[in-house]
């Protein structure tokens, strides 16, 4: 049973019950039918018994019928009186006459004096004879058995009576030929076929007689022929289709005669047919009726389980509100009612699992995977409808540096403030708003196009521009904008929402606080794309080179400096500017690779300047990524080494905001470099948003003020201000200050009334091909030989 | 079979005289092969002369009694008439189909009105149509010496001159049936005779 697999327990019960139910009738019908065929047999056996019987009554009748017939021929007056006086005719008539009188086949007579014999009938008179004489000898009057002769190939019984006048003077023979209406009648009187089977003169046997005809016969002879022996009484015996019980009898001393009276099997079994079939009709009903009951209480059973299949299915599909009603108490209640209360878990489950899957906890919006759901159903709908809307994504400023300063908790609490701005500012019933990204918001303007969504931008935009308090500090934020408009600028959900982070990217990038989305932006983003992914080749195949831009002491107008700028020689864009490759070597890691690159370069310049009697350093601009590098120091020191460098020879310049992305590891790889001898240089001072008080913690030896106050510091004074307040903070702070962006002798002038220790710009020299750097040098060492004239 | 029979006469025949000349009886003793006296049988003498005696006038009685012949055997001369005197209270219907004498009497009560007269030499069986196991035999022979054997199976037949015969003896059981025994003798003084003969024994009637 175990090897069985039902589907249901509906059909396991059925067919338990069901296959005990048809073993049980099985027990009862089996028996039922081997009694049957025992009885049957039985009842055959009795048959011929009865039978064989009758047949030996019909044949000792005859036998008394032929006797009779013949002794009253032999005693009669006148037959005997004919015989005295040999008349022939007389004796023949007297013959038929008493052969019919019995319906005897044969009658003869046999005359002892004078061995005469004469016949009625179809007999042979040497046959005759033969027979005659024959049982003469063996004649005992008391003997009634029965006797056979053959006569003309056939069997026939016979009696023998003498003829006494009072002595014997002859004998009469009478006898019936054993033929089918011997088998007929014995068939009328006992119901069983009879056959009489003759062995013939070449031995072997035949049917001579027989209520059975045609092939039936011939399949009896067959049969009989298979199967005979002397001994052999009672056997079961094949005729046709059906088996016959029989019994064999000889009939003559010599075996050369024996009736088959047989009994079909199977006509004995069919009286007890009826009443197996009656059994079998009845165990059928029996079965229906079990199996209507057995099907009514497995449905009790298993109905309600395949009921709670169900609805475990619908759990599946995430309906809970189906309820399994019960009032039973059986174990299926019990079962029910814990689904119920399962039902009621999962559900409440659920519900949480969801609300975090599709919520922002930390600034209490819908996430950013809520956000595609919602916008993706809202392109549906607007497609159908023929509507329009507009996306814009933001992203604070400066949001890493605020967390890393102010504490994961003010940031948390930054955002939160945030999304409550954002929230506030959109239709609750149309618009959605949801956080995508670290310090990144999401706005779905519902029917808006692009004019009416940049209005709506604005407006929260300036709600940005008062200060948010957070707990007792106040903090100004701004931030950059993406746009995009559906269906314009795309027209499934993935696609609108990447362009309107490509614009934000292009607003932060170009410092533009809102940019609407349009194709060149991804032209201009995919180009970047391509270089990034041709940039490491361009590393290991030399195409990039370096370029030296020399920084002047302001007093000495001497150079004393060179700046080492990377530029990348594309084989079929031509010359490459770092601003277009070095963001992405920045993102993707290669940034590492070309500082280091850079500082060897640098190394070998100095070497070869070194030989040529120069003494100049070089500063190489390294980036955050490289700062957060414990192995940076070590690197150096090895690459020193090897060209056999002092460490003045090369300086690091640096980005306020490089070391802001993790102000704790930078500081303290500057450490390290600084312990080296490495002078460090703050970049494009200015432009950041360093707090002075860390600045002041670092081991920073110059500052360089930002190009963008130096180059329009003649005309503007706000510029001046800075420039030179800068340079009183870098002296007070103990830093050189170098300034750049000098691109005419007004600069100069200034810078050089202001105190400012170095300068650099094309008023000097631009970045050159490091071959041009001895020409330059000598014709700036020319042009100072000259300054009084310049200056003038 | 002759030889059989010439091997027993030599044997069997014992001859004795007695002292009478002109008459001679013969004693004759008949008994079946082993030796068991036979009754019933019948012995005569035929002389190698024509007979000169003549045919008998003998009269005999054959009665029915209890529905049995008595006796079983007659012997009569050729000539001799035999009466049938019915001394049951049934009738019989007496008959022959024997060559010697064919006739029947008719059912018949008491005494026939004319006696059956056996001119014939011969064997005669009688029966009687209603009681088929009524059985007699008259045997008839052509000469006057003859007798039949009482229950001890001797017979003793007198006064018979001296000369030649034939002694025949006939038993109704024979074996060969109707071919009666035969012995030539020279009679000249008394003889005594031993007579063997071959009995169907199924064929004896007893009590007889």
């Amino acid at each position: 049973m175990n090897s069985m697999k039902f589907k249901s327990i509906k059909s396991q019960i059925i067919f338990v019950f069901l296959t005990l139910i048809i073993l049980i009738q099985l027990a009862g019908l089996i028996p039922l039918g081997i009694s049957i065929n025992k009885n049957a047999h039985a009842s055959v056996q009795r048959d011929l018994q009865v039978g064989e019987k009758v047949f030996l009554n019909i044949l000792d009748n005859n036998t008394a019928s032929l006797q009779q017939g013949a002794k009253i021929l032999a005693a009669d007056y006148g037959f005997r009186d004919s015989i005295s006086t040999n008349d022939d005719e007389t004796i023949i008539s007297a013959l038929n006459n008493h052969q019919s009188r019995i319906n005897a086949d044969i009658a003869i007579f046999y005359s002892t004096q004078g061995e005469k014999t004469i016949i009625s009938g179809n007999v042979s008179v040497v046959d005759a004879n033969t027979a005659v004489k024959k049982i003469i000898n063996n004649y005992n009057s008391n003997n009634k058995a029965l006797d056979l002769e053959i006569f003309n190939g056939y069997p026939y019984q016979v009696v023998l009576v003498p003829i006494k006048a009072p002595l014997t003077i002859g004998w009469v023979l009478m006898g019936f030929k054993i033929d089918n209406s011997l088998a007929i009648k014995l068939n009328k009187l006992s119901n069983l076929d009879v056959t009489f089977i003759q062995k013939n003169s070449a031995g072997g046997w035949s049917a001579i007689a027989s209520t059975f005809s045609g092939s039936r016969l011939i399949g009896l002879e067959s049969s009989f022929r298979k199967i005979y022996v002397p001994s052999i009484q009672n056997s079961d015996m094949q005729v046709g289709d059906k088996t016959y019980g029989s019994r064999i009898i000889s009939l003559s001393s010599g075996n050369s005669l024996v009736v088959v009276l047989q009994r079909s099997i199977s006509e004995a079994t069919a009286q007890f047919e009826t009443l197996r079939i009656s059994l079998f009709l009845l165990t059928i009903f029996g079965l229906f009726i079990f199996t209507l009951v057995t099907v009514y209480f497995s449905k009790v059973i298993s109905l309600p389980i395949s009921k709670l299949s169900e609805i475990a299915k619908e759990f599946e599909q995430g309906n809970y509100e189906l309820v399994v009603k019960t009032d039973r108490e059986d174990e299926i209640g019990k079962l029910s009612n814990a689904f119920n209360s399962m039902r009621e878990a999962i559900a409440i489950r659920e519900q949480k699992v969801t609300r975090l899957a599709y919520w922002d906890e930390i600034a209490d919006l819908p996430n950013r995977y809520a956000f595609m759901i919602k916008l993706s159903k809202l392109i549906e709908i607007s497609e159908e409808k023929n509507e329009k809307f507009t996306i814009f994504v933001f992203n604070l400023d400066r949001f890493k540096q605020i967390n890393n300063i102010m504490g994961r908790e003010f940031g948390d609490a930054l955002l939160k403030n945030i999304g409550e701005l954002i929230n506030g500012s959109i239709r609750k019933s149309s618009d959605f708003s949801a956080r995508v990204g670290a310090d990144e918001f999401a706005v779905l303007l519902k029917g808006h196009g692009q004019k009416e969504g940049l209005a709506i931008v604005e407006g929260i935009l300036k709600l940005f521009e008062k200060p948010i308090l957070i707990g007792e500090q106040r903090i100004d934020i701004s931030a950059g904008v993406g746009v995009a408009s559906y269906p314009e600028h795309g027209k499934t959900d993935e696609q609108l929402l990447q362009n309107a982070e490509t614009a934000l990217a292009s607003s932060k990038k170009r410092k533009i606080s809102i940019v609407e989305y349009n194709p060149s932006l991804d032209a201009n983003q995919q180009e970047n794309l391509m270089l990034a992914s041709e940039l490491k080749f361009a590393i290991e195949n030399s195409q990039l080179s370096l370029f030296l831009q020399p920084k002047i002491n302001i007093s000495t107008k001497q150079a004393y400096s060179t700046e080492a700028l990377v530029r990348w020689t594309h084989p079929e864009k031509g010359l490459i500017f770092p601003d277009q490759f070095i963001p992405f070597a920045e993102q993707s890691g290669l940034i590492q690779k070309i500082s280091l690159w850079m500082i060897e370069e640098a190394c070998k310049v100095i070497s070869v300047f070194k030989e040529q009697g120069l003494n100049l350093s070089i500063a190489v601009n390294i980036s955050a990524k490289d700062l957060i590098d414990h192995d940076l120091p070590k690197k150096i020191f090895e690459l020193l080494n090897e060209y056999q460098l002092s460490s003045e020879s090369i300086s690091l310049e640096i980005t306020e905001s490089s070391i802001m992305d993790d102000p704790s590891r930078a500081e303290a790889t500057l450490n390290s470099l600084a312990e080296m001898g490495i002078k460090i240089a703050i970049d494009d001072f200015g432009t950041g948003y360093s707090s002075l008080a860390y600045l002041k913690r670092l081991p920073v030896h110059k500052l360089k003020i930002d190009k963008s106050f130096v180059m329009n510091m003649e005309n503007d004074e706000s510029d001046r201000k800075i420039v030179k307040s800068t340079i009183d903070l870098g002296h007070n702070l103990n830093l050189e200050v170098v300034a750049e962006g000098i691109e005419n002798i007004g600069s100069w002038l200034l810078l050089e009334s202001m105190g400012c220790d170095y300068g650099q710009g094309y008023f000097m020299g631009k970045p050159m091909p490091v071959k041009d750097f001895s020409p330059w040098l000598k014709s700036w060492n020319d042009r100072v030989d000259s300054w009084d004239d310049i200056a003038a | 079979m002759g030889n059989y029979f010439n091997l027993y006469s030599k044997i069997i025949f014992v001859f004795s005289l007695s002292g009478n000349v002109l008459a001679s009886e013969v004693t004759t003793i008949v008994t079946d092969v082993n030796g068991k006296a036979l009754s019933e049988a019948v012995v005569y003498l035929e002389s190698s002369k024509p007979n000169i005696i003549g045919s008998g006038s003998v009269k005999a009685d054959i009665e029915q009694k209890s529905k049995q012949f008595n006796p079983l055997v007659t012997v009569v001369q050729t000539g001799s008439s035999v009466n049938f005197p019915n001394k049951d209270s049934v009738r019989h219907h007496v008959y022959s189909f024997s060559p010697a004498k064919k006739f029947e009497l008719k059912l018949y009560s008491g005494v026939p009105a004319s006696p059956v007269v056996f001119d014939k030499a011969g064997t005669v069986v009688l029966g009687c149509n209603i009681h088929d196991a009524m059985l007699a035999f008259v045997y008839v022979v052509d000469t006057p010496y003859f007798g039949k054997t009482d229950k001890s199976g001797v017979i003793k037949i007198s006064n018979i001159p001296e000369g030649n015969y034939v002694l025949k003896v006939w038993h109704y059981a024979l074996v060969k049936e109707n071919t009666p025994v035969e012995k030539s003798i020279d009679l000249k003084s008394d003889q005594k005779l031993n007579v063997k003969l071959e009995i169907n024994e199924a064929s004896l009637i007893s009590g007889r």
